[in-house]
Order: structure tokens, then sequence, then C-alpha cells
């Protein structure tokens, strides 16, 4: 945008019989309102919940500082902090090595195959974090072919892995974040200039002095900045810690918090005090994050005229990185979806074996599909994604569309569109279960309240998508409307509305992709009738049924890679940059 | 000193056709040179340029430097880049943004092989090279608050810490702004006489290799039309591709009725009447020979004047003026003669109108009969 709006006549309904306030649009009221409302009870009832004893009706009670000072004076408490901490760090950093390892394989160099790894990011979408958690906990469990292959090579008798600990869960948080980290890291490889490689070169640097001087050196920003945003993730998640750490008794702070609220009879305060200290967390971590990937940018706003993205030729090296490649890609997609398929199609699953091919069979898959409660889910899980991104994309869009325009106040819609972000979602679980507790009428378990929540968690990747969207329409394609005399909501409607169309699709599947994978905020609000895939998922595992599970978690994946691949697609075709 | 013998390298676009590259180039620099490669975008330069260099690798021919075979297709030699004794400056400059002045400019002393510099010793010589281009107040500066102008001393600073036996330079003026470009064009060539370095420059515009160069290879299509002075190309060019791609000139197809060797005059029948022409290159007969000759060079002088009467008998025709263009040192005239349209440039000195009857007279010296393609 070379012209950034010069001065906008705040049109949009301002003429209408309704007054300015201040000279704010009465749009951008209205919208700051409805995010108000629905943002600021849950923030409400979060604090409240930690400060007041909960009575049996669910309302509050007396005020008390009492479950913060348990907190303090709990020893488990700042080891399950210290858990938390080492888990994070170590996810962050297995993520970033697989991440630039393969960025600058497929960004910087000439290995072949490396447009095969655009199918990693297709599937790690698609695929429910539930599922690909439980396929590593198939791969690398006792009876799994990892610690098959690991007694066969050493010659013990007992299975040398345990899955159910801080370094299992380190590695399957870390190989789940490695596309993310993939992704952002080859958009830093893509960007910079070849010639600063080939300068490096021309000095007399070898190839591995040029990678570590050179591309590393001028990533290193953006590789720092990841690091704290892997290392929040990772802390505020649920799926992992809750699966491979609770049973290994390794405890973290969202787990704590679901054990609140899942021990009889539930201790509410507990958990809001456990989610408050979180909240402040992973927000001054954000607030160091911001500050981070501003710096990040630096390096990358000075490449010359003479562009060129070359890479570098590796000679007879690019085998080596072809299989180092062609490995990660088994160990990120191949594998995982290999188990799940395997177990879907034994009777019982006794790891992988030659004899069990004989016992290969669609009964798993016929089960789930006669099964009653499957279509449930699946019906449930369609409709509570579909909603909440029918609801956040259209609303979104028009955040952001006031916002670019810099419509005066629109601003405060930009800062609390994006303020869910400070609330992980087993936090943002834990607080609406609040309000709808203390609700007059009955939201609580239904999935309504499923709906409402994950809108709310996912408004900010909505804002981010309609955002870039409407940056890259030009001004001037609707100062031309209003020239022609079309009035600003006319403009709203025939030229925007359609210019950003692309936008809101790619947001729309993005938040319908996203809300449907993750299981921290239905596990906390789903009733008996609102059950959705996730948490089909989810309790099939902890209740054994495992080749069920697989056959389910398969059907659903397949699905959803579909979706996620016309997400792709999309988002390809319209130049949004894909997250 | 530098040798590059039937250097090729051929790209293949996407569906598979044979694209741009290099079809079989020779030439040889000498020590202390400042050699360039001129050509139109495409005809191959740079692809010469990063051969040389190391950073493409050719499909056939022999680069070698000094004694140092650095490619040959039929031995199968390739020197990597990092172990040749070459510098570089790049178009972008690829001044490194992490990496402060006096770091851009010491690293390829602290990466090469070779003997090490003990740090004092290194930090006098990047010293004496910054001071060489005019940065030694900078040294501590980040590289990122440095100015074009400055990233492009400061890259060429790095290019030379080295004391490579070889300069390559990627078009390293075309980002900057006019003005900065003539003051560092006059400022390269004096740093590269100082230092002595032997230099290639690569450059697509014909008003910078003329000032810069001691000798030019104009390219065009994979292959380089000619190698000479500045004077030589500008003044004899051999072929009509070479004589239009450097400044301006006027072009009449005429027939020649003889085989013509290099440095004789012949006649030339041009729609302008019969031109005795100088050739600069063997030419057989032909139907459609061209006959250049640039606007400046034809004499120029209204009918029943003193200096029309003046002028010699031969290479005469008359003609009516059609435009003129007053452009401050000179003046553009358009004259028509017959069905052809005649460019001259003069010093404004004539007094002549449109519609005024004149005639113009072709100097043979500078009348040149020229095949379409020479290699």
């Amino acid at each position: 945008m070379t012209t950034p709006n010069r001065t906008v006549n705040n049109g949009f309904l301002s003429r209408s019989r309704l007054k300015n306030l201040f000279g704010i649009s009465p749009i951008v009221v209205v919208l700051a309102s409805i995010l108000l409302v629905l943002i600021m009870p849950a923030v409400i009832f979060l604090f409240q919940s930690s400060l007041h004893e909960t009575q049996f009706d669910g309302s509050f009670g007396a005020f008390t500082f009492q479950y913060y000072v348990d907190l303090i004076t709990n020893d488990q408490f700042l080891n399950n902090l210290t858990n938390a901490t080492i888990y994070a760090v170590g996810s962050a950093a297995v993520a970033i090595s697989i991440g630039v390892l393969l960025a600058w394989i497929v960004e910087r160099t000439n290995t072949p195959g490396g447009s095969w790894v655009l199918i990693i990011s297709i599937i790690s979408l698609g695929i429910p974090s539930v599922l690909y958690t439980i396929s590593f906990l198939m791969l690398l469990g006792k009876v799994g072919p990892v610690n098959e292959i690991l007694m066969w090579i050493t010659g013990a008798e007992d299975p040398l892995l345990d899955v159910y600990s801080l370094w299992g869960m380190i590695i399957i948080e870390g190989i789940e974040f490695a596309p993310l980290s993939y992704l952002l890291l080859s958009s830093v490889f893509r960007s910079n200039d070849a010639s600063f490689e080939e300068a490096s070169m021309m000095s007399g640097a070898g190839i591995l002095q040029t990678f570590r001087n050179i591309t590393f050196r001028l990533a290193q920003p953006a590789i720092l900045a990841l690091l704290i945003l892997i290392f929040i993730r990772a802390f505020e998640s649920f799926e992992t810690p809750a699966l491979v750490g609770l049973p290994g008794n390794v405890s973290v702070i969202t787990t704590d918090i679901y054990e609140s609220i899942d021990e009889v009879p539930a201790n509410y305060g507990q958990a809001g005090a456990f989610s408050v200290v979180l909240l402040f967390i992973v927000g001054g971590l954000l607030i160091w994050y911001n500050r981070l990937s501003r710096n990040a940018e630096k390096y990358q706003t000075i490449t010359g005229k003479g562009f060129r993205p070359r890479v570098m030729d590796l000679g007879k090296w690019r085998w080596l990185t072809g299989a180092i490649l062609a490995l990660l890609f088994m160990i990120i997609i191949g594998f995982p979806i290999g188990i799940v398929l395997w177990v879907s199609m034994v009777p019982y699953y006794d790891g992988v074996s030659l004899e069990a091919l004989k016992l290969f069979t669609f009964d798993n898959y016929r089960t789930v599909f006669n099964s009653r409660s499957f279509h449930d889910s699946i019906g449930n899980t369609v409709i509570m994604g579909a909603a909440a991104a029918s609801i956040v994309a259209p609303f979104t869009a028009l955040c952001a569309w006031l916002t670019v325009r810099r419509y005066k106040g629109a601003w405060i819609l930009d800062q609390l569109a994006t303020s869910p972000l400070i609330f992980p979602a087993i936090v943002m679980g834990v607080a609406f279960l609040q309000v709808f507790l203390n609700m007059p009428f009955g939201l609580y378990g239904t999935l309504l309240s499923i709906i409402l929540a994950s809108m709310v968690r996912y408004l900010p990747y909505g804002m981010r998508y309609s955002y870039a969207g409407i940056l890259q329409i030009h001004t001037e394609l609707e100062e031309a409307s209003s020239m022609s005399g079309a009035r600003q909501t006319t403009t709203f409607l025939r030229i925007v509305m359609p210019l950003v169309a692309p936008a809101m699709v790619t947001c729309w599947l993005f938040v319908f992709l996203v809300s449907v994978k993750a299981v921290s905020i239905p596990i906390l609000l789903a009733g008996p009738k609102s059950q959705v895939v996730a948490i089909t998922l989810f309790d099939m595992w902890e209740n054994g049924i495992t080749n069920e599970l697989a056959a389910m978690g398969a059907t659903w994946t397949g699905f959803m890679t579909i979706i996620s691949l016309i997400f792709y697609m999309l988002a390809k075709r319209y130049g949004l940059s894909v997250r | 000193m530098l040798k590059v013998e039937n250097l090729f390298k051929q790209y293949t676009s996407e569906d598979g056709t044979p694209g741009g590259g290099v079809l079989g180039a020779s030439f040889d620099v000498a020590n202390g040179e400042l050699f360039t490669l001129l050509g139109p975008s495409g005809c191959g330069k740079t692809t010469t340029l990063r051969s040389i260099a190391g950073l493409e690798q050719p499909q056939g021919g022999l680069i070698s430097l000094m004694d140092t075979v650095l490619y040959d297709a039929d031995k199968r030699v390739n020197i990597p880049m990092y172990e040749r004794d070459i510098g570089m400056v790049f178009q972008s400059y690829a001044i490194w943004p992490h990496m402060n002045v006096y770091e851009n400019a010491a690293y390829p002393l602290k990466v090469s092989k070779g003997k090490r510099l003990s740090s004092s010793e290194m930090r006098e010589k990047v010293r004496h090279v910054l001071e060489l281009v005019g940065l030694e107040d900078y040294i501590e500066r980040p590289s990122t608050q440095l100015s074009g102008g400055q990233q492009q001393r400061l890259a060429l600073a790095r290019a030379l810490t080295r004391e490579p036996g070889l300069l390559l330079l990627d078009e390293p003026l075309s980002n900057l702004d006019a003005q900065l470009r003539e003051q560092m064009r006059s400022e390269l060539k004096r740093l590269q006489r100082e230092t002595g370095v032997t230099a290639i420059y690569v450059t697509h515009d014909q008003s910078e290799a003329l000032a810069i160069s001691d000798r030019i290879a104009v390219m065009n299509d994979g292959l380089i039309m000619q190698i000479g002075s500045p004077k030589d190309i500008y003044e004899r060019p051999t072929s009509e591709f070479v004589a239009n791609f450097i400044g301006t000139t006027n072009l009449l197809r005429g027939a020649l009725n003889a085989d013509i060797k290099a440095g004789n005059e012949a006649p030339v029948e041009t729609p302008l009447g019969k031109l005795q022409c100088t050739f600069t290159a063997d030419v057989s007969a032909t139907p459609t020979v061209g006959v250049v000759i640039r606007p400046e060079n034809i004499v120029i002088a209204k009918i029943g004047d003193d200096k029309a009467a003046a002028l010699p008998a031969i290479n005469r025709c008359d003609g009516a003026l059609l435009t003129e263009t007053y452009l401050g040192e000179i003046v553009e005239y358009e004259v028509s003669v017959g069905e052809e349209t005649v460019l001259i440039r003069t010093k404004p000195t004539e007094s002549l109108a449109p519609q005024d009857a004149v005639t113009l007279h072709f100097p043979i010296p500078q009348t040149l009969a020229l095949i379409e393609k020479s290699t």
C-alpha cells in the first residue's frame, strides 16, 4: 500500500439517524460492544472463580485467597511448573532443529523432492492433535515397532524406551510442531537474497561455513522469535501432556487445570487460580514474542533490485540431503499415518509383524461406520466447526476492513479481536465453563457453548487472514466506487465483499480446521449430547478401544486432509500467507 | 591472465526447449585490464561472469586464471568457487545485514584458506581497503545504516580485501541513481587503476561500458559479436548488431556486387544512390548489405551555401529538412531523401529551418558496410 488510507470520511452508517459518538462510527461501536460481550464475561468469571469459593450449584460463595495460597505452598506446583518449562523448551528445540533442517534443504539447496514437503503441512493441518499424539504412542509404546527394533538390535528382553515420560512428551510435541516451524522458517529462508550466500562463497567460505556464518545468522532473529512462539504453544498445550504425561505421572499446568475440574467434586477455584497464573505467564511471553518478531524482520528488508531466488548446488551431497528429507518426511507423516492405518486394519494391536498381516480386516471400519455415536460426533463436529467459522470469517472481515481503512476507533476492534490470543485453549475452556455455569439459562453441555468458546478462541486467527486479505485491496478500488456515486454500504457490499471473498473462504476453512482439531475446549464444555470427534477419540484411547479409534481417526483425517488441501490451494492461489 | 575458451552453458526452459546462456564464448583478459562484457539482457554476459566465478557450472569449454585451470570440461576439472582466487561485487551488493562494516570487509580474510593473519594484520589490511573506498570513518557502523552508495563501496572493499587475482563486477552500478552512478563510475575506474587488479565488468549500459573499459566484448544471443577498445567498438563496428547497440546510427540496406576484404573501400548501391563505403569485416557479394553511418559524421549544408559548394562530389545526396530538434550542445535534424529519413547531429551553428533544401555528404572512412552478424 503506497498511499495508506488518506482521510476516510467515516461514512458507513454515519450519515444515518444514529448520531456519532465522539465521531466514532456507530458500526465500530456496535462491533466493539459485541466483542466486549463475548470476551469480558469470560475474563471476569475466570478471575472471580479463582477468588471465591464455589457453591454446589456452581454460583460463587465467600471471597478467598485460599486457592492462590494453595498454589504457592504446594511443592507440586513448582515441580509442575518446572516440568512445563523443560517440556516447552525441549519441544521448541526439537521442532526448530527439524524445521531449520527442512527449510534449509527445501529452500536453499537443489535437493530433489523438496516439493513433497508441502504434503507434511497439508496433512498436519488436517489430523486431530489427539490422533497424532496417539499415533506416536502406538509407534513408541511398549509393543510398538520402535521398541521391537531396539530390542532386536540390542538383544534386550524388555522394551528399552518408556514413552510415558518427559522426554516422550518432548519428542512427540516437538515433532508435532515441526511443520509449523518449517513453514515459518521456509518463508524466512526464501526471502533471503541468494547473493548473500554467493558473496560468502566468493570470499572463500565453504558450504558449511556459509550456512553457519550467513544463512543461519541471517535467520537467527526469526529462529529466536519462533523459539518463543513454540515455547508458548507447548507450554499451553493440553493433548500431549494429558495423553503422554498423565499416565507417566508427569504433570504440567494445563493437566493440573484439567484434573482440578475432572475430580469429584470439581475444584473450580483451584482450576481458576491455575488458569490465571497460566494466563499471566503466556501473556508475558507473548509481549516478548511480539517484540522479538518485529526484530525478526529487520534483516529481511534490505535486498537489492537484482534479487535472484537461486539455490545452492550441493553436487553429490544433494543425495544425502535428499535422504534426510525422506527420513524426516517419514517421521513427521509417514510413520504416524502408517501406524494408524495398520492399527485400524487389525483386530487387536500387538505390534507390527508379518503374522498380523493375515489378520487384516475392515471390521473396525464397519463397526465405526455403523455406530450411532460416531455419526453423532461427526455431525456435531462439522456443525461446531462450520458455525464457528461462519461467524468468525465475515465478522473479522468487517473488523479488518474498518481497521485497515482507519475508521475512527477501529483500532480497538483489532485489539479486542486479537486479545483472545493470550488465552491458552484450556484456560478459555475454564473461563467459559464458569460463564455457562453462572448463566440463568442452561447453556452448559450444549453444542452452542462449544461453538461460542471456539469462536472467541479462534477470532485472532480469523482476524489475521481477513487483515491480510483486506490489505491486498487497493483503496482506489473503493474510491472509484464512491466516485461512481455508491454509498459506503453499497461499496462494502458490491466492491469489498467480492474482492475479499477468497480471503474469507480461506479464513473460513482455516478456522474450521483448527477448531475441529483441538480437544482442550470441548473436553471441558461438552456434555453427553455434544460429543465431538476429538473428544470421542480421546475417550476411546482412555478406554482402550484402540482399533476402532484408529479406524475412526483415519476416516476423519482423510476428510480433513481434503479440506486442508482445498485450503492450501486457495491460500496459494490468492497469495495469503499460510500459517 | 584470464583465458576463456569455447565457454558453453545453455539453460533449458521449463517446456524443454533450449533457452538462453553462453553458446561458445572465447576471450583473453590481460593483466591489469578492465574488461567489459556488454550486451542486452539475456545475451549470456551474466552467465559468463558467473561461470568464471564458479557460481554456475558450464557444460563445455575451458576457463583458466594465470596458471590455474579453473574449469575444463574435457579433463573434468571444476575448482569450487571458494577455492578460486576471485573477488566479486554483486548487483544487489549482498552486504550482510547482521555484520557491521568491518566484519563484512574482514570476512574473506577470516574464512578463506591460505595463511592466517594475526588480528592486528587483519585489522590493518581491512582498514587500508576501507580507506581505499572512503569508508574509513564508518568501520564500526552497522551495515544496515549505509546508503546505497556506501553499500556499493563496501561491497567493493569486501571483494578487494583478499587481494584477489581477478575482480568480477556484476552490474554494480545499476542500483544507484543517475548522479551517483556517474560518480561511482569514475571512482571504480580510479580504484581499479590504483590497485592494478584485473577486472571483468558486466553491464547492459553502453555509455557506462564506453566510459570505464579498456576493452569491451559485445555479446548477443550467447555469442561474442566483437571485442575491441571503446573507440574501436564505437567507430569501427564489424556488424550491424554492434553498430545498432552502441550509440545511435543510420542504417541503410544496399546491394554489393563483389566480395570485399576488411580494410578496403568499395561502392554499395543504396536507396540514397551509390555510396563509397569502408569495410571493417570481410563481406561477400549480397543484395542486402547494411550500410551504417553515425548521425554526427554526416555533413549537412543548405543548397546554395558556400559550405554546400565546398563539399566533395562523392557520397552526396540532396533532400528536404523535415524537423529540427534543439538539444543544447547539439542539434538533431531529420532529412528526407527519397523514401528514406536520415538523422544528422551537428553543433548548433548551422542556420537551417524545416522545408529547406539541403545536401548531405557521407565521409568515406565513417560510412561502413556491414553484414548483419559476425562472430
